[in-house]
């Protein structure tokens, strides 16, 4: 119901952001939550899909108002640009609210192939075009596995319906063995998105070359969408048989972490310091996918939505800086704090809170994630990501201690941008928020 | 609801410095924050009756999901480390007016969060609580140390917060761990204190709060750290790291390490406590060989920490009594010893002691003052040092004589280094050109220091009856 807002594709941004924040609002009306199948069973809107929906259309919202004022200069494709952002959080909601693997598949494709667009839409940077080729490549590539991974499904279970596989596998004493090939085949494809190991090699390479507000729509919306639509699959389609797959999942968030992190620790370049932060931060989202209970979605949404708020917070920053100064490097940070001590207190809370440290929301989305994988005996696999954390410290405090150096070439002038700064506010607003009372996210439903 | 007022005017406060420019007022705003917080604290405690409960509680919950409240209180061990962190805050301010940093609106609200966030792991009666304040803290001490620091200081930051922060990081999962013994999780210190767990499980969470306590110390063999943070910290810093931060750890391990996992303590505090006093006595020979004052002090820290740790190890009434007295002693102590340093270093551009003599000869008051801390850190009778000393080294001698014995040897190295550095700076021939006497404000920090200690060292009871009740009732309790 609330997708038919996005009808309405003006061209200015202003249409769009008031279409955006009227799905938003109609996304979270009382009726909207229905638990019973739409569209045929197609979709469903339960608190689950409603929430992540949320989530998606928030972020993306703070991440129009950046994009308006990066693509100052574009004006002729500007309403393209707008429409590809809307259709890919479009299918993002789609894949949270599907209760079908067509629809699973399709909302997936919807995401992901205005992103390879947009990827590529700086048309004068071969950066940015390769980052769109790559992306686009290797993902087709993935698509391939998603869909013999479905048609698995589909032979033995015989219904692409989420309700049938689930009552198929509970009704099955052993699992056949295609059965778990298909589910292993459509894990790659969820890997792949969420950019883990080992499947997370493109990540670095797409989002330092994509345009910066792109890539945070990548590192944030397209990621949530991801494992809001996987933790749907893994809850509602092949619950019975979960369990089995956590021992591989551990593992792969062992690894996906502390790659993440050593690789990080060298980057000098801001989007590509935050590409590997993302696979890092995905590896500790993935420890509420083997800790699998009754709080794991709250606690994934709470997680992605703090993560996807610090990441938007320094990407904001990382442009109003760029904008006068015109580099991309960590270093173009210096002397930050001489002309804008309020710019570089917003930073400052976004790394704290990526890099997890208490009293700030980063750190209750840590805990909550640790809590979970405890509660199914991964210590080992908890004490390690704990580790990571400290590890962590090391590149997220290097981008903050940056801005407290002085520039070699004198104070710096950094004026403020309207765009930009509007957004900081509110998300560093939000993440404070967040951070004193998770509750309003976490186990709130 | 006074504990909380205690709690949130220098945080919030300092918050605030933090986001406004700093002008010339701003030191002055920030003392009078702090000075409000110290007259709170002594408010409470001259109305504190010591009976051994809580007192001051304020509960509310917070995030009951989690099974995390709000809740904060103080009892007599409480009351004394609130009472040395909020009156020692004043005159580490004062003790900064004479410098001139940038940035004064970050440096003086970073130093009002810490001094708030301190207060917080000394009032925390939920498990979640004290760690989250355990952790707010850190993060001033480390920009303080960044911002304002000397010589290699981005490295020394970097180290000190990697360093604590992987005990933090183990202790955190230890906390988790404690919270699931009860379903639903809860951090609440009355239920904390009620869990029954293997010995393999207490084992487990005896190692990993020691580690983060051994850290924050620190004591040998984990206090890499110190020396250079100590060193090239601005003087604020290292007052406000050694004179109180420290006592964070040795505050912990008696509130919340005893009561947890006593037994798996019974089996391990021997090997503990043989490492600690091998470390007094390290830590007092390399003391000696210092040439830089401010190192030598930072060295001779460890030792003095590391006899407190060992007292409270012991688990006896001695040792945790002479810890109460030890820790408030050391507090007062250390910001005497670094503020001469940062004297020394403002006039005569150096700590190192062959550089330095015969100042004696023209500065009488800085003479007289620096020998009564220097007499309080030696720990002589009828000052602040002595009580506390003799108490720890007599519990460790109950329990075994060779520990007092290597302790010992290690607080009469003490002496001996302590007294050598005065012989070199204050005595002999004089070898700076110029030493002007203390000044109005040096006085203001040094004088009350000064009484502070022979008080302390005459009237030691003032702080005991405070305590006391709060410990027996502990130690009945194990």
């Amino acid at each position: 119901m609330f997708i038919g807002a996005y009808k309405l594709k003006k061209l200015a941004l202003p249409a769009v952001l008031v279409a955006t924040l009227a799905a938003f609002v109609a996304n979270l009306l009382p009726q909207n939550l229905q638990d019973a199948p739409v569209y045929s069973g197609m979709l469903k809107f339960d608190s689950f899909a409603v929430n992540f929906s949320a989530v998606l259309m928030g972020v993306t919202l703070v991440i129009l108002i950046l994009s308006r004022r990066y693509y100052r200069d574009n004006h002729e494709h500007l309403g393209d640009i707008y429409a590809l952002f809307l259709f890919s959080v479009v299918g993002g909601m789609i894949m949270v609210g599907s209760y079908n693997l067509v629809m699973f598949f399709v909302g997936l494709e919807i995401l992901s192939i205005p992103l390879y667009i947009l990827a590529t839409s700086e048309r004068n940077n071969l950066l940015s075009n390769e980052a769109g080729l790559k992306y686009f490549l290797m993902g087709s590539f993935i698509t391939v596995f998603l869909l013999l991974g479905m048609v698995l499904m589909y032979g033995m279970s015989g219904s692409f319906d989420f309700g049938a596989i689930s009552a198929y596998l509970s009704s099955t004493p052993e699992t056949p063995a295609l059965v778990k090939l298909g589910v292993m085949l459509i894990m790659i494809a969820f890997i792949f998105k969420i950019s883990a190991a080992p499947f997370h090699f493109w990540a670095p390479d797409v989002y330092q070359g994509s345009p910066a507000v792109i890539m945070v729509f990548m590192a944030t919306v397209a990621k949530t969408a991801a494992f809001g639509g996987f933790l749907r699959f893994l809850t509602q389609a092949i619950a019975p048989i979960g369990d089995s797959f956590t021992p591989l999942l551990a593992v792969l968030s062992a690894l996906t972490m502390t790659i993440g992190n050593l690789m990080a620790l060298n980057q000098n370049n801001l989007k590509r310091l935050l590409a590997f932060s993302s696979i890092a931060n995905a590896g500790y989202v993935m420890l509420a996918l083997v800790g699998l209970g009754a709080n794991s979605s709250s606690t994934v949404l709470y997680y992605m939505l703090v993560y996807s708020i610090a990441n938007v917070i320094a990407i904001a920053v990382y442009l109003t800086v760029k904008e006068s100064l015109g580099s991309g490097s960590i270093d173009g940070l210096k002397g930050l704090y001489q002309s804008k001590p309020l710019l570089t207190f917003c930073l400052v809370l976004a790394m704290l809170s990526l890099a997890g440290i208490p009293p700030l929301a980063g750190f209750i989305g840590k805990y909550a994630v640790f809590v979970d994988a405890l509660h199914n005996g991964y210590a080992w696999l908890v004490v390690l990501a704990a580790l990571n954390s400290a590890i962590g410290i090391f590149y997220y405090f290097r981008v903050m201690r940056t801005a407290f150096q002085s520039a070699a070439e004198g104070p710096v002038t950094v004026p403020y941008v309207l765009g930009y700064s509007a957004v900081l506010v509110i998300c560093t607003l939000v993440l404070l928020v967040l951070g004193i009372f998770p509750n309003v996210v976490l186990n709130g439903w | 609801m006074l504990t909380t007022l205690l709690l949130f005017i220098p945080i919030l406060g300092g918050l605030l410095l933090t986001l406004i420019p700093g002008t010339s007022t701003t030191r002055w705003q920030a003392l009078l924050l702090s000075l409000v917080a110290a007259a709170l604290s002594v408010y409470m405690a001259s109305s504190f009756v010591p009976t051994g409960g809580v007192q001051f509680e304020a509960k509310s919950e917070w995030l009951p999901t989690l099974g995390i409240g709000y809740h904060i209180g103080a009892d007599g061990i409480s009351m004394v480390m609130l009472l040395l962190t909020n009156l020692l805050s004043p005159l580490i301010f004062l003790a900064t007016f004479k410098e001139n940093h940038d940035h004064q609106g970050l440096f003086y609200g970073l130093m009002l969060i810490m001094q708030g966030a301190m207060t917080g792991v000394f009032v925390a009666q939920d498990l979640f609580l004290y760690y989250i304040f355990w952790e707010l803290a850190l993060i001033p001490a480390y920009f303080l140390v960044l911002l304002w620091g000397s010589g290699q200081h981005r490295k020394t930051a970097m180290k000190f917060f990697i360093y604590t922060l992987v005990g933090s990081l183990l202790m955190l999962v230890a906390i988790i761990f404690l919270s699931q013994q009860w379903s639903p999780a809860s951090f609440d210190i009355s239920n904390v204190y009620k869990v029954n767990l293997s010995p393999e499980a207490e084992t487990f969470v005896l190692l990993s709060f020691m580690l983060a306590y051994a850290i924050k110390i620190p004591v040998f063999p984990f206090h890499t750290w110190q020396p250079d943070t100590y060193t090239q910290a601005p003087t604020a810093g290292t007052m406000l790291l050694s004179g109180i931060m420290l006592k964070m750890g040795l505050y912990s391990i008696i509130r919340w390490v005893l009561p947890i996992a006593p037994n798996a303590l019974q089996q391990h505090s021997q090997w503990m406590i043989w490492l600690i006093v091998i470390g007094i006595a390290y830590a007092s020979v390399i003391a000696i060989q210092q040439k830089d004052l401010k190192r030598l002090f930072a060295y001779a820290s460890i030792a003095h920490v590391g006899l407190i740790a060992a007292g409270i190890l012991t688990v006896s009434m001695e040792g945790l009594m002479g810890s109460m007295l030890q820790m408030f002693a050391h507090g007062v102590n250390a910001i005497g010893l670094f503020y001469i340093c940062a004297i020394l270093m403002e006039r005569t551009q150096t700590n190192e002691i062959a550089m330095l003599g015969g100042i004696r000869n023209i500065a009488p008051w800085f003479a007289t003052t620096y020998f009564v801390v220097l007499l309080g850190s030696v720990a002589l009778p009828l000052t602040n040092g002595f009580p506390g000393e003799f108490m720890l080294l007599s519990s460790l001698f109950k329990q075994n004589w060779v520990w007092s014995l290597v302790a010992g040897s290690g607080v009469i190295l003490g002496a001996v280094y302590m007294f050598k550095s005065y012989q070199g700076v204050m005595l002999g021939e004089t070898k700076v050109s110029t030493f002007p006497d203390l000044d109005i404000w040096d006085k203001a920090v040094l004088v009350p220091i000064v009484i502070a200690i022979i008080l302390m060292g005459l009237l030691p009871s003032a702080i005991t009856r405070i305590a006391q009740p709060s410990i027996e009732q502990l130690l009945q309790s194990l």
